[in-house]
C-alpha cells in the first residue's frame, strides 16, 4: 500500500515536469516560427514580421515616447471603466444577494445580457456622447459591470452556513455581519469577479478603440493597419498582448493565492 | 416565522418572479421612452422611431441584405467553430497528458482581446467574406474546444472499454459513447461559442467590411441616423436572444446544470 503511493507521487512529480517540458516546448515553438517563418520567407513579409523586428519596433517606440500618449489614455479608459463597474457592481451584487426574489427575476436576463454582440451599442454611444472617452468609458463598463454583479451575488451565496451561525451566535448586528462575516469570507469569489471584471474593462477598450477613436493602444493598431505600417502595428500588438497575458498571470495568481488562504 | 407564513411567502415568490421576469422588458421600453424625453434636443431615437426605422429597413432592403449578409457569415463560421472544436476537444480530451498540456494554453490564447489580432485575418483572407468568417471562426473555436475538452472527463472508461470490445469503429465510438457523454457539458460550450462567433462577426463587419448588419452600424454614425442604428441592435439582440433561448430549453432538457455567463474574447 505505501509502496503504491509512494509509486504514485513519483510518477505524478515526473508527470508534471512532463507536462511542462511540453508546455514549454509548444509556446517555444511557437515563438520561434513568428520569428522564423517570416525569415524564411514561407510566410510573407506582408503578413507577418519577425518576432525580434516587432521587439526592436516596439523598444524604439516607447523609448522615443511615441506611445506614452496612447498608453495613458488607455490606461485610463481601462481603470475608470473597472472602477466605475466596482463601484456600481459590488453594491448591486450585495442587493442581488440579499434580494432572493430580484435575482431570480434577473437571473435569465443576466445569463443572457453577454450573448448580444456589445459592440453594436458602441456606435449608439458615439452618436449620443460624440467621439472621445466618454463613448469607451461607457461601453466598458457595461461590458465589465454585469460579471462583477454575478459574482458578487453567487459569491456572498457561497458563504459556509457555519460562519453566519457563529456570526448570529455572537448576536452580530446586520452591518457586523456583513462588515465581519460575509465579506472577509466571501473575498476569494468576488475577487474572481473582480479579476473578469478588469479584463472585460480592457477588452471592452481595446475593441472599441481598434473600432473607432482618436486615440489609445487599439486604435493605434487600426491607425497604423490603415496607413500600412506594418512593423508599427506588430508593435502595437505585442504591447497589447502582452499586457493582457501580464495582467492575466497576475490576477490569476493572486486569485490562487486568496483561495488557498480560504481553505486554509 | 411560522411554516405557513413561510409557505405563503414562497408562494409570493414564485408568482413575483414570474411576473417580475414578464415586467423587465416592459420596464426596458418605459425606461427607453422616458429617456426621449429626458434627450430632447439630443439625437436619440424612442422605441417607436426605431420600429418605423425597422420597418422602413425591411422595406427598403437594406436591413434585410445585411441580415442575410451577417447570418450567411454566421452560420458558416459556427458550423467550422463547432466542427474544428469539437475535433480539438475530443483529441486532446481522450489523453489526461495531453489535455493537461492544452488546457492552461487554450484558455491563455481565449483571454487575450482577440481583436487586434484581427488585421491578420485580413492580411490573410482579405476584406471580403472569408475574413469575417475566419475571424468568427477563432473566436468560437475556443469555447467549444475547452469545454469539449472538459466534458471529456465525464466519459467512462468502462464505456469506452465496451465499445472497444464490441470493435466499434471510431465514428461509432464517437456518436454512441462519447457524445451521449459529454453532452450536457458540450451544450454550453455550444451556446458559449456561438456568442463569442457571433460577436467576432459583428466586431469584424464593424472595422472592415463593405456588407452586413456591422459595416452599417458604423455607417449610419456619419449621417447621424440613430433610429436606423437602435433598429440593427434591435435585430442584433433578438437573434441572440432567440438562439440563447433556444440553448437554455436544451440545457434544461439535457439537465447541464452549471450555467455560465462567462465569456471572453
Amino acid at each position: 500500500m505505501s509502496e503504491g503511493t509512494l509509486d504514485g507521487a513519483t510518477a505524478g512529480l515526473s508527470r508534471t515536469t512532463k507536462v511542462r517540458a511540453v508546455q514549454a516546448a509548444v509556446l517555444v515553438s511557437l515563438v520561434v516560427s513568428v520569428e522564423v517563418g517570416p525569415r524564411t520567407g514561407v510566410v510573407g513579409r506582408t503578413t507577418l514580421i519577425p518576432l525580434s523586428v516587432m521587439v526592436e519596433e516596439l523598444l524604439g517606440l516607447l523609448g522615443s515616447g511615441q506611445l506614452t500618449p496612447h498608453i495613458v489614455q488607455t490606461f485610463a479608459a481601462v481603470f475608470g471603466a473597472f472602477a466605475l463597474a466596482v463601484v456600481t457592481g459590488v453594491p448591486a451584487g450585495i442587493v442581488l444577494w440579499r434580494v432572493d426574489t430580484l435575482k431570480q427575476v434577473l437571473d435569465p436576463y443576466l445569463l443572457i445580457y453577454y450573448a448580444v454582440p456589445f459592440f453594436a451599442f458602441y456606435p449608439l454611444l458615439i452618436s449620443i456622447l460624440g467621439l472621445g472617452i466618454a463613448p469607451i468609458l461607457a461601453i466598458s463598463w457595461g461590458f465589465s459591470v454585469v460579471i462583477v454583479v454575478t459574482n458578487t451575488a453567487s459569491g456572498l451565496a457561497q458563504i459556509p452556513e457555519a460562519y453566519t451561525a457563529a456570526g448570529r451566535d455572537m448576536n452580530l448586528s446586520r452591518w457586523q455581519m456583513l462588515r465581519y462575516v460575509y465579506l472577509p469570507a466571501s473575498v476569494p469569489y468576488v475577487f474572481t469577479g473582480l479579476k473578469l471584471g478588469f479584463v472585460y474593462a480592457l477588452i471592452g477598450t481595446i475593441a472599441s478603440e481598434f473600432i473607432l477613436a482618436e486615440s489609445g493602444l487599439g486604435w493605434l493598431i487600426s491607425y497604423n493597419y490603415n496607413n500600412f505600417d506594418v512593423p508599427g502595428m506588430y508593435a502595437a500588438m505585442l504591447l497589447v498582448i502582452s499586457l493582457a497575458l501580464a495582467v492575466n498571470t497576475v490576477l490569476a495568481r493572486v486569485e490562487s493565492r486568496l483561495y488557498q488562504r480560504a481553505v486554509a | 416565522m411560522s411554516v405557513r407564513a413561510a409557505v405563503v411567502r414562497r408562494m409570493d415568490g414564485i408568482d413575483s418572479v414570474r411576473v417580475g421576469q414578464f415586467l423587465v422588458p416592459v420596464g426596458v421600453l418605459v425606461v427607453w421612452q422616458a429617456l426621449v424625453g429626458v434627450t430632447s434636443g439630443v439625437a436619440f431615437a424612442g422605441p417607436a422611431a426605431t420600429f418605423s426605422a425597422l420597418v422602413g429597413g425591411i422595406e427598403a432592403g437594406w436591413l434585410a441584405t445585411g441580415l442575410r449578409r451577417t447570418m450567411t457569415e454566421l452560420v458558416v463560421a459556427y458550423v467550422l467553430a463547432v466542427v474544428a472544436g469539437l475535433w480539438i476537444g475530443v483529441a486532446l480530451g481522450s489523453s489526461d497528458f495531453w489535455s493537461d498540456v492544452f488546457e492552461p494554453i487554450l484558455i491563455g490564447t481565449y483571454s487575450i482581446p482577440k481583436v487586434t489580432l484581427f488585421p491578420m485575418f485580413l492580411f490573410v483572407f482579405q476584406l471580403g467574406m472569408d475574413s469575417k468568417i475566419a475571424f468568427g471562426w477563432f473566436h468560437g473555436v475556443f469555447p467549444v474546444a475547452i469545454l469539449t475538452m472538459s466534458a471529456m472527463t465525464t466519459v467512462s472508461d468502462e464505456h469506452l472499454k465496451v465499445a472497444r470490445s464490441l470493435r466499434l469503429s471510431r465514428w461509432q465510438t464517437f456518436r454512441e459513447v462519447i457524445v451521449p457523454s459529454i453532452l450536457p457539458g458540450l451544450v454550453i460550450g455550444l451556446r458559449l461559442g456561438f456568442n463569442l462567433t457571433f460577436l467576432g462577426i459583428v466586431l469584424g463587419e464593424m472595422f472592415a467590411a463593405r456588407e452586413g448588419l456591422g459595416y452599417t452600424l458604423v455607417e449610419f454614425i456619419a449621417g447621424g441616423q440613430i433610429d436606423r442604428i437602435m433598429a440593427i441592435i434591435v435585430v442584433l439582440v433578438a437573434v441572440a436572444a432567440v438562439v440563447n433561448v433556444g440553448f437554455f430549453a436544451l440545457e434544461s432538457r439535457l439537465g447541464a446544470r452549471e450555467r455560465t455567463a462567462d465569456i471572453r474574447m
